[in-house]
């Protein structure tokens, strides 16, 4: 039904905008094969294959069914389950670059625009994404999921939700719970952001964001999703108001270590977190891009520095200028934000010393920042 | 009339002269090296296999411009009679890193790679055609009469600020400009290879108006491709050129058995209903003096040739087997028809064999090969040549926001210009932020800071108005060095002498260099003293510029009066940077300082800094008394 819909929809905006100029659709003229109603069937299976294994997190299977469906018809809605199967993969640098192509190649689908604005603004290419939109919208003004991408950029929050999280285009990953668990029940909520750490055995929240939850669970930008629950924190980071979480099943860190030391005043860093949601949703983090504050002479608390909106600052993750974990923000009273460098939190991580440092010292670039920021970016779930 | 039948006997016999020679000489080889649908993707578009049996975990990540680059380098290497040439969309449908700068990563990319031709595609008209010539000829981007910040920034052009336009010749031989009745761009481009010339005729599907925004091809006519092409041949016939290849972008798909190998022809790219597909009913209609025809577009790769295999999987067990096949062109002679997949994946290698005396064809090889980035002797030969690597990590940078982003404001220009005493206003500045950065205990323990003049780069902080939001980008640009500041100890003595060596003639300097000093420090120095003596006075008042504005922690103290060290063994802790800290300059005392402590960037210290100056907190104004300016004074 969701891609019956999807289709109606297409085929409302080619009518609005190009039918009537008397021309064929794009994917007439792009696939001939477009005619060739004999093998749609097949494509159809497949992308129900596709879904579905994308829905249980199969990714591997996932992609071998939407490459072999692409290779049936050049389409957009295959091109966007390719970026999804990649976004659920945590591969957002290849998800990103593949979704320019679909946004750019098949201008009649203003949901594949809609997809690339909306990954755009989660990787911090605010204004980039912003240009993409409004290029969409452009060519397809009453598009109901350009208009609802509109309507999030517009807002205080970037949460998807609604025509925006139907497919092919779901803006949001699939909530996959790791070994064998059940799904949250109704009435959990999404209260904070979270870091991952200890080799994806624990996780620093805030304090505030569990006080009085009954349970508790976390997920990763990739919807892999946990219950844990609360472990000894050394008094110093209570003092700071950081909970620590023990998972009871592991969730994979990826390549994100911790930094060396903590970031210099004014170095480039990356803030990546989740907004708290009155649902248990899953969703895609989003990135901010700054520079990390100084220590405040006043409280002597470290300023976070990097711009992000107040609502989304706690538990967010923060990345180095070369993508080290080097801190946890934590909003404060009084509307300002801090972090929480890594040299407070250093000792809960028992990874072995050489998944602590990366070689490199070269800067990271924002995508890559923000592929590792999906895994270890947590949303913080709870029922109260 | 007459003359008729003892032409065409004069013309027979030297057909057969040549036939009799052509026996003595071997056939030209020429490599053809092909690629498509590159999409501005400079950076690795994922992984891909050879063809869909190959499980996901097992397929190599593929493509990005450094490895395109030294692939075509390796198969150069094989054959000094060598061509590169594409099948369009080359640019347009681009990721961020080419889109943000109009696709001249994308061209300064492929020029590295070494194209020769090109096809236009579809998506090269996606910003018009104006657009296209300026891709192919250079120049900056004008927006709204001004160049656009993106454009011109030259990693891969000739200098830094230019952008060089496509080495490459777009050619567009059905895309005709209504108003002239000319081609856009060449029709066609030929090349010579030991005195034999080898055509190339670039086409877009004629159907692009159809798929394309429509201004982007206002005044533009697309023609029948093969009807094109065929016109062509009499007059590329009467230039002396028999080997003809057409770049065309338009494509066609294999079908059942589908395993997409990027060797395979199944199905002989036809539709699922038995009908032509798009490039099929092309070459079925080309005229038979058409040798090969590279095609694009679908993104699918294929190898309709001599060398096609059939790839089948049957219980998992992968087969291949030979199936030497090709489209067929208006006479039924089959024609051998690739595509190289899209994004920079694959590349189409083909071994063109041409008769040195009839100059045709007379065999085509062709292999369609990974750009698999795992090959250790690419990866090395891009390690010990990491021109390509270096652009597109230079892009890659460019691409983040940060460097729009404000940092601080100011109130008046802050040039690095020096007055007479050789204070300079941006001097100032830095040096203030490089002791703010180090003051803390932990971080230094920092009194004062010493800045080398030259580190000051040109303009500095300016504007047209005021107060001007400084970005990090005018920041960079004022200090571009990426310099570490290095805290140290240095005796009352040891900083007068660092003094002392600003000038000409005083412990080796060759330069009269003034460093820039932080705020608290004051000091004069005599134009007429003789080297080695010209400090008369040097005060420093201790200052915190952690806070905002600054603030004076205790009372002056003197460290030179009237030439004299008041306290030479006393020590204090100066910042520098890791330039200086080495002698840099000839400023050979500071590598005698002790207890060095390294610390952040000078950029860091400079943007964490001007953050105290960034709304809604008031803006740095030099001219506050509390920042003590000048610092410096120039005595006769």
């Amino acid at each position: 039904m969701k891609r019956a819909r999807f289709c109606a929809g297409l085929l409302a905006a080619l009518l609005g905008t190009r039918a009537a100029a008397g021309e064929r659709p794009a994917a007439q003229v792009t696939d001939p094969r477009a005619s060739g109603a004999a093998r749609m069937p097949e494509r159809d299976a497949l992308l129900n294959i596709a879904e579905q294994a994308l829905a249980r997190g199969d990714t591997a299977t996932a992609v071998t069914a939407f490459e072999q469906a692409a290779s049936m018809l050049h389409a957009a809605d295959t091109e966007m389950g390719v970026v999804r199967a990649s976004m659920q993969g945590g591969n957002y640098r290849h998800a990103l670059a593949f979704c320019a192509h679909a946004a750019g190649a098949h201008l009649d689908s203003a949901p594949a625009g809609a997809l690339y604005a909306w990954l755009l603004r989660a990787g911090g290419q605010d204004a980039a994404a912003r240009r993409v939109l409004e290029t969409t919208l452009a060519y397809a003004p009453h598009d109901p999921v350009a208009r609802a991408t509109r309507r999030a950029f517009d807002g205080a929050s970037l949460r998807p939700s609604g025509v925006l999280l139907e497919l092919p285009h779901r803006m949001a990953p699939h909530a996959l719970m790791q070994g064998g668990q059940a799904q949250p029940p109704p009435g959990a909520s999404g209260v904070s952001g979270g870091v991952l750490i200890d080799g994806g055995r624990r996780a620093l929240v805030p304090s505030v964001a569990i006080e009085g939850a009954r349970r508790v669970w976390v997920r990763n930008g990739l919807g892999r999703t946990t219950e844990a629950t609360r472990d000894v924190a050394p008094e110093h980071l209570q003092a700071q108001g950081l909970a620590v979480l023990q998972l009871s099943a592991p969730l994979v860190v990826g390549d994100a270590t911790l930094a060396p030391r903590d970031p210099f005043a004014g170095s480039p860093g990356f803030a990546i977190g989740h907004e708290p949601a009155p649902d248990a949703a899953p969703a895609w983090p989003r990135l901010h891009q700054g520079f990390v504050g100084a220590v405040d002479g006043e409280t002597g608390l470290r300023r976070l520095g990097i711009d992000v909106p107040v609502q989304a600052t706690g538990g967010a993750v923060v990345f180095d200028a070369m993508g080290r974990i080097a801190g946890v923000a934590l909003p404060r009273t009084g509307g300002s934000t801090t972090m929480v460098p890594v040299s407070m939190f250093r000792e809960l991580d028992r990874a072995p010393a050489a998944e602590l440092h990366r070689t490199s010292a070269a800067r990271m670039a924002i995508d890559e920042a923000c592929e590792c920021g999906l895994k270890v970016s947590l949303q913080v779930l709870v029922l109260a | 009339m007459k003359l008729r039948p003892l032409v065409a006997s004069l013309a027979i016999g030297m057909l057969c002269l040549g036939a009799a020679h052509a026996q003595t000489r071997p056939p030209i080889v020429v490599k053809v090296i092909g690629f498509n649908d590159y999409h501005g993707n400079l950076q690795s578009p994922g992984t891909f296999g050879v063809n869909t049996t190959v499980p996901s975990a097992q397929r190599p990540p593929v493509g990005g411009a450094e490895y395109l680059t030294a692939y075509v380098a390796r198969m150069k290497a094989q054959n000094p009679l060598n061509v590169v040439v594409g099948g369009g969309d080359f640019v347009g449908a681009s990721p961020l890193i080419s889109a943000l700068f109009f696709d001249e990563p994308a061209v300064e990319t492929l020029n590295k790679i070494g194209v020769e031709f090109s096809s236009v595609g579809n998506h090269e008209f996606d910003k018009g055609s104006a657009e296209l010539r300026r891709l192919q000829n250079g120049g900056c981007k004008i927006v709204n009469g001004s160049p656009d910040p993106n454009s011109c920034i030259g990693l891969g052009s000739g200098a830094p600020g230019s952008f060089d336009g496509a080495k490459f010749k777009w050619l567009s031989a059905n895309v005709i400009e209504t108003s002239t009745g000319r081609t856009l761009l060449p029709a066609y481009g030929i090349k010579s290879f030991g005195g034999v010339k080898v055509a190339f005729i670039g086409m877009t599907l004629k159907d692009t108006p159809k798929i394309v925004t429509p201004t982007g091809v206002v005044g533009l006519e697309f023609r029948d491709e093969a009807d094109t092409v065929n016109a062509l041949v009499p007059k590329l016939r009467a230039q002396g050129v028999e080997a003809i290849v057409v770049l065309v972008h338009q494509g066609g798909f294999q079908t059942s058995p589908n395993v997409g190998d990027i060797n395979g022809c199944d199905g002989n790219l036809k539709n699922t209903d038995g009908s032509d597909s798009d490039i099929g009913a092309i070459v079925k209609r080309l005229d038979n003096a058409v040798d090969l025809v590279i095609s694009a577009h679908t993104h699918s790769a294929y190898n309709c040739s001599a060398n096609t295999v059939d790839v089948k999987s049957v219980n998992g067990t992968v087969t291949s087997t030979p199936r030497p096949t090709g489209l067929a062109n208006k006479n039924g002679r089959l024609i051998p028809v690739t595509s190289a997949s899209a994004f920079g994946r694959v590349l189409t290698d083909i071994d063109l064999s041409i008769d040195p005396v009839s100059r045709d064809v007379t065999q085509v090889a062709v292999t369609n090969r990974l750009v698999d980035r795992t090959d250790a002797a690419i990866t090395a030969a891009i390690a010990a040549d990491p021109t390509v690597k270096n652009i597109v990590a230079g892009y890659n940078a460019l691409v983040s926001p940060l460097a729009n982003t404000v940092i601080g404001s100011i109130t008046s220009a802050l040039p690095n210009t020096g007055n007479s005493a050789g204070e300079m206003p941006a001097g100032d500045l830095i040096a203030d932020a490089q002791l703010q950065a180090t003051q803390p205990v932990a971080l230094g323990g920092a009194v004062a800071a010493f800045m080398n003049p030259g580190g000051v780069r040109s303009p500095g902080f300016t504007a047209t108005s005021y107060p001007h939001d400084v970005t990090y980008g005018e920041a960079f640009t004022a200090q571009p060095f990426g310099n570490s500041l290095v805290t140290m100890t240095l005796t009352a003595q040891q900083i007068r002498n660092v003094l002392e060596q600003q000038f000409v003639g005083c412990l080796g300097q060759t330069t009269q260099r003034i460093l820039q000093i932080s705020n608290g420090l004051k000091y004069s120095w005599s134009a007429a003293a003789a080297p080695c003596a010209k400090i008369t006075d040097l005060t420093l008042t201790p200052t915190n510029l952690g806070v905002v504005p600054p603030v004076v922690t205790a009372a002056p103290e003197v460290l030179v009066s009237a030439g004299v060290v008041l306290n030479p063994t006393r020590t204090y802790r100066l910042t520098v940077n890791n330039f200086l800290a080495t002698g840099g300059d000839g400023f050979t005392v500071l590598k005698d300082g002790q207890s060095t402590l390294g610390g952040a960037q000078d950029i860091d210290a400079l943007v964490s800094y001007l953050s105290g100056y960034k709304a809604p907190q008031a803006a740095y104004n030099q001219a506050d008394p509390v920042f003590a300016v000048p610092r410096v004074t120039r005595l006769p």
